[in-house]
């Protein structure tokens, strides 16, 4: 090829999502094999100036305009396979978004979440007292080395039991700031009259809330509104059965 | 042939007098028959065996002291699989031999699975030289994630047994107690450490559930993927990057003994310790504490060492 040759590196940056639906999967996924286009990789095309060959120019440029499409396609593709789960707008994902102190936090949080219900369900009505929590060694409520390297979350219980439903709030608030925002755990259940039909139960039996200020009052009920609408946000899981759909598709769960 | 009138109707009342104690014989062998639990890791071993106690029969799919990182499934496995009624798997990376397992028996579908890890909140691997976030399949490396694994096969095992639930909720309660407790005691002699900056490496991904659950976190990992081994030059930047990373401590797996790891204690100058993946040895009910426990002391004591050697500087 004859003529002036110059070479330029135009970056394919990732889309801003990229990064927030961070790249999930061992690098050496077998499944995809997709994995040779990483976000911020560069793909080299080259521009040529021909002496008189204008169809060599327009070639040259349909190349790159076709490496440059199939890149976008893998992206997308990668996207689809990588992609955690779908969040509403007032909910948080743990896995992608959270801190690691705050990760902590929920997850302590969330394996409490199974104990009190746990507890609930053997001693009726009743819901664990904060202090009962700490002293049974329940994380993230003990005090413990956990527990000073995330802020001294101190948490306090609402009880919002009716005849009917049984609510408890447990609100958490760091006092010192230090990387973890504020908790709150929501159980919630209904409770039907004897004779009455039991119905499959319409919500999960607990939620976990999360608000960046360290500065939040405990509400005196609970309403996703009242929530949403002073900044809390509900926190998701990523939880074993989103993994296992992702690596096995659904047919195996 | 030709059947009377009153023979048809005796044959019916025959036939109906018989159905309610057939169905009654076949309850009092559900009742009777143990049921038969597959697990995959040793942990879930211990995990099942102390929920079901002697009220079901825990069967490993596969023989001890073999690497579930690396395991080629055998036909022995196939025969053993066809004969449980149900299977006690991870499911998100760390048991791909039950797939294939599964695959090979073509029981697939017919086989209820198990998913300790259904509801279980998982978190990415931290400390490896990506951006990439890849979920850590080790639930069973911690406390923590472990009680979340136990109601959650408790409640699926009570489904499934529900002539058992009461025992096996009072079982699982007081496993959980007991874990809770031994995680507390270690926690008690951390609780005079004022803030400690702790920086360890481990070779194998598979500690980030344990060090989260002492609020802690892991600044390196050294093999670039779950079970594989570093090149040369990974290994070389491996040792620039923990040097750079001022690590107190490495975390080496108990049954590796592998030169790379040598040559990462040579060039750095740092203390090897010792964590368990936690799926070797004996099958046992005791084994997932003991193993756990021992790993606590291990992260315990590396603590204690760290702080009081920045205490000195
Ligand atoms: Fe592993």
């Amino acid at each position: 090829m004859k003529g002036h040759v110059t070479t330029t590196w135009p970056q394919i940056f990732a889309d801003p999502h990229l990064t927030r639906h961070c790249v999930v999967g061992s690098p050496f996924d077998r499944t995809t094999g997709l994995n040779e286009l990483t976000a911020g990789d560069c793909v080299k095309t080259t521009t040529v100036t021909s002496n008189n060959a204008l169809n060599e120019l327009l070639f040259v440029c349909l190349t790159a305009l076709v490496v440059i499409s199939l890149s976008g396609v893998m992206i997308t593709v990668r996207l689809r396979t990588e992609q955690k789960v779908s969040l509403e707008r007032h909910q948080i994902s743990v896995f992608e978004e959270l801190g690691v102190a705050d990760q902590g936090v929920f997850n302590d949080l969330y394996a409490a979440a199974l104990e009190i219900i746990e507890a609930h369900e053997t001693d009726e009505d009743e819901w664990i007292a904060v202090k009962q929590l700490e002293s049974d060694y329940i994380s993230p409520f003990v005090h413990d080395l956990a527990w000073k390297k995330r802020g001294r979350i101190s948490w306090h219980k609402k009880n919002l039991n009716s005849e009917t439903k049984h609510t408890v709030l447990y609100m958490g608030k760091p006092s010192v700031r230090g990387g973890t925002g504020s908790f709150l755990l929501v159980c919630l259940h209904e409770h039907r009259k004897a004779g009455a039909q039991t119905r499959e139960k319409e919500h999960a039996p607990f939620e976990i809330w999360y608000h960046k200020s360290t500065d939040v009052d405990l509400p005196q009920f609970f309403s996703d509104q009242l929530l949403i609408t002073g900044g809390w946000k509900e926190v998701v899981a990523y939880k074993g059965e989103d993994e296992v759909i992702r690596l096995k598709g659904k047919e195996y769960l | 042939m030709r059947i009377s009138k009153a023979g048809l109707i005796l044959l019916m009342v025959g036939l109906l007098a018989g159905v309610p104690g057939l169905v009654k014989g076949k309850q009092a062998f559900a009742a009777e028959k143990k049921l038969r639990i597959g697990i995959t890791l040793h942990p879930y071993f211990s995990y099942v065996k102390n929920i079901v106690g002697d009220r079901a029969e825990v069967v490993p799919l596969i023989g001890e002291g073999f690497n579930p990182h690396a395991y080629k499934p055998q036909p022995a496995d196939i025969k053993k699989v066809t004969k449980l009624d149900a299977l006690v798997l991870n499911g998100i990376g760390h048991d791909e031999f039950a797939f294939e397992i599964l695959e090979a028996s073509k029981m697939k579908g017919k086989i209820p699975l198990i998913y300790a890890n259904e509801g279980v909140s998982l978190i990415p691997v931290t400390g490896t030289d990506t951006d990439r976030k890849t979920v850590n399949p080790h639930t069973f490396i911690s406390v923590t994630a472990s009680i979340q694994q136990i109601y959650n096969i408790r409640k699926k095992l009570s489904q499934l047994d529900p002539a058992n639930t009461k025992v096996y909720r009072k079982n699982a309660s007081a496993y959980v107690r007991r874990l809770r407790k031994m995680k507390a005691g270690y926690m008690k002699r951390l609780s005079d450490l004022k803030n400690l900056d702790f920086r360890c490496a481990t070779i194998h991904g598979g500690y980030d559930y344990l060090l989260q659950e002492f609020g802690l976190q892991v600044t390196a990992v050294i093999e670039p993927a779950h079970g594989l081994k570093p090149t040369a030059s990974q290994l070389a930047r491996t040792i620039d990057r923990i040097l750079q990373l001022n690590v107190d401590v490495i975390f080496t797996e108990m049954n590796l003994a592998d030169k790379y790891i040598d040559t990462i204690q040579k060039e750095t100058g740092i203390r090897i310790r010792y964590l368990s993946h936690l799926t070797t040895g004996e099958y046992s009910a005791e084994g997932f504490e003991k193993g756990l426990k021992a790993n606590m002391e291990a992260l315990t004591t590396a603590l204690i060492e760290a702080h009081d050697r920045s205490n000195k500087k």
